[in-house]
């Protein structure tokens, strides 16, 4: 470990422990989910995690911090917790500011329902998500009902992804089931452009366009003001007709 | 329940060279409440920020991995 006091404070906390200093004044909040997304139990100091109880009170900062007009997701996950992936997710994709995706390297698992669940995704040429079925590990009771638990967990997951991407619910579980992909998994992966033409990613890009399809998305909803007074876009009457809006993402 | 493409006992398995000596306690620093990370021969570190406040969380200072001292906290 280095000596403390010797280095600037953000060098010092970037070197020993990743942290990355967020918010200033700029007008675009960057959101990171790296490594495992951690879930209700603290996991081995090993894993570089995501916490969500630190993730949704800063979206909901987000959400109210007028200086903000935009968030752009950066992803390069591992998956993790189903229950803290799903409510990142949940609150995102409930937002109503503009919210733009990138996978980088990869975007697995649990990090498939967070990245489609911006307005706009994005996907690099390189990078990698893997659809695989969820487990159950340690001792399971063999019943029928750990089963069918364990079926409505990935419903969970599947319903999010097709309420919330162009893909349909059967391909994604044929996606999710397919063998001799793997080799030691059911599952897919999907490289960069098939994660597009799979109906789950918008567009293969990067950072330029990530942030160019952003301020487009800014822009648009920005109105113009009548005696100085803003027209409010109309909010979508209720959740399902807010996710079919979400999967004509970019018109 | 885990959904991830690492192996569950890669991602459980804790070697000990990393766990021994870390201890977690709640401070209150700058008037926030604090959960606070130490290893014996490192600085103390922020583990996460106790707060009703959302915007806290945006406040760089309470980032997850902040080391303590070197932001003056103390």
């Amino acid at each position: 470990m280095a000596e403390s006091g010797d280095m600037h404070p953000e060098a010092e906390a970037i070197k020993e422990l990743g942290a990355n200093p967020v918010g200033g004044s700029r007008d675009i909040h960057c959101l990171t989910i790296i490594g495992q997304v951690e879930g209700h139990m603290i996991l081995p100091p090993q894993n570089k995690t995501t916490k969500y109880e630190h993730v949704l009170p800063q979206l909901v900062a987000v959400e109210q911090d007028p200086n903000i007009k935009g968030l752009l997701l950066l992803l390069n996950t591992v998956g993790g917790d189903v229950e803290a992936g799903l409510a990142i997710a949940e609150i995102i994709a409930s937002m109503s500011k503009p919210t733009v995706s990138v996978v980088l390297g990869g975007g697995h698992s649990i990090g498939v329902p967070i990245a489609v669940s911006a307005d706009y995704s994005f996907i690099a040429a390189t990078a990698t998500m893997t659809v695989h079925p969820i487990r159950l590990s340690g001792v399971v009771v063999g019943v029928p009902q750990s089963l069918e638990y364990l079926d409505k967990m990935q419903d969970r997951v599947v319903n999010f992804v097709v309420q919330n991407s162009r893909v349909k619910y059967d391909r994604f579980r044929e996606l999710m089931f397919r063998m001799g992909e793997l080799a030691r998994d059911a599952g897919t992966i999907l490289v960069g452009k098939d994660a597009v033409k799979e109906g789950l990613i918008d567009e293969v890009g990067g950072l330029k366009d990530a942030i160019s399809k952003l301020r487009a998305i800014i822009r648009s909803r920005d109105k113009p003001s009548v005696n100085g007074h803003k027209i409010l876009p109309p909010a979508p009457s209720s959740p399902a007709e807010r996710r079919f809006s979400r999967r004509r993402k970019g018109g | 329940m885990l959904y991830t493409v690492m192996p569950v006992e890669q991602v459980m398995s804790s070697p000990e060279w990393q766990t021994q000596d870390v201890s977690y306690s709640e401070a209150r620093i700058k008037g926030k409440t604090v959960l606070v990370g130490y290893r014996q021969g490192s600085s103390p570190w922020v583990e996460r920020v106790i707060s009703t406040d959302p915007f806290d969380y945006l406040d760089e200072r309470w980032q997850p991995g902040t080391v303590v001292a070197a932001h003056g906290l103390f």
